[in-house]
């Protein structure tokens, strides 16, 4: 009796190891899709950006350029080149001067159509950046002579970027990325325009960065043994 | 009747090399897999599909690997199969719903 027991025991030890289904965890290696293949162009320009920016004493459009040209290429894995076409930095110097509001679609503009024929298999960065510097009043918690604690009124500078970026193929003529970074914040204490725009600037540029270059992580997947 | 045993045993015999083959093949690519040799992998992966049956198993691990390849359209590919032919599998159905999270992100990212 004692064996026959034993036995079903067994068989039914058997059948559930048989049933049971095995499987392990793996660490897949996962990068996430570059927003554009940066190596199927043969060279990629930059266009100077149209400014929306009050006169702050320093040239914004310097900067901007600047990062592009030197630091995007870490992210692109290729040189980046600034494009100067013709005329191009007379109309930026009159969107500026009036600080007019423009949406250019460059893909469909006949100005870029004949700048991209100029350039086969291209690929061109171009956009816009945004800045507004606010004066806003605000209530601070102060001390009078006396020590005591009281309400005192002040004005702050409020500075609101946004930078609106995209990448064109030029053969194409067709927009292939387009994204808004913003930030805002209030200028360090006795920290110069400059030092402020750049530093703001360098924050939507580490986001753009991250875009073009998504980083590589792991992830975990079941491979099944039966 | 002795060559009709003799005939059935050969059957047999060759079916079960078959099956051992792709048994060994299989397991050899998993072991691979979890040492992150997905180039290997998926070659004996490869050879035991050519070399035996069709399992929602193998399916699933061609998936992984191809993922881990960065070969995301064939991946999705297996990964379907494996759930058609066990659709009740939780291992599989999770590795896909992960997968597709990912083609998610990048489409949003990408738009």
């Amino acid at each position: 009796m004692r064996r026959n027991k034993l036995a079903l025991l067994l068989v039914l030890s058997a059948l559930a190891a048989a049933c049971s289904e095995s499987y392990a965890p793996v660490t897949i290696p996962f990068r996430p899709r570059n927003v554009v293949d940066f190596s199927a162009y043969k060279d990629l320009f930059f266009i100077d950006f149209v400014l929306d920016a009050p006169e702050q004493g320093f040239d914004a459009g310097a900067e901007v350029r600047r990062v592009f040209v030197e630091e995007i290429p870490f992210a692109a894995g290729r040189p980046v080149q600034r494009l100067e076409p013709e005329h191009w930095a007379d109309i930026l110097a009159t969107l500026r001067r009036y600080r007019l509001a423009v949406d250019i679609q460059y893909a469909d503009s006949l100005f870029f159509q004949r700048v991209f024929r100029a350039h086969p298999q291209g690929l061109f960065f171009a956009g816009r950046l945004k800045l507004n510097v606010k004066k806003m009043g605000v209530i601070r918690e102060g001390r009078d002579e006396a020590g005591k604690s009281k309400n005192v009124y002040d004005t702050v500078e409020m500075w609101e970027m946004e930078m609106q970026v995209g990448l064109i193929d030029g053969d194409a003529r067709r927009l292939l990325w387009q994204e808004t970074y913003a930030e805002k914040g209030e200028p360090v204490a006795g920290a110069t325009a400059r030092f402020t725009f750049s530093s703001m600037f360098a924050k939507l540029a580490a986001r753009l960065t991250a875009a073009l270059q998504p980083r590589k992580t792991e992830q975990e997947r079941h491979i099944l043994g039966r | 009747m002795k060559r009709f045993i003799m005939l059935a045993a050969a059957v047999l015999l060759l079916a079960g090399c078959a099956g051992h083959r792709y048994r060994s093949e299989f397991d050899f690519a998993n072991k691979l897999a979890r040492e992150g040799l997905w180039q290997e992998a998926l070659f004996r992966l490869q050879k035991a599909r050519a070399a035996g049956e069709d399992s929602a198993a193998l399916h699933n691990n061609m998936a992984v690997v191809l993922e881990a390849l960065g070969r995301p359209d064939e991946a999705q590919k297996e990964y379907e199969l494996a759930l058609k032919l066990a659709p009740a599998n939780e291992r599989i159905r999770a590795n896909l719903d992960k997968f597709k999270r990912n083609e998610e992100k990048d489409l949003h990212e990408k738009k």
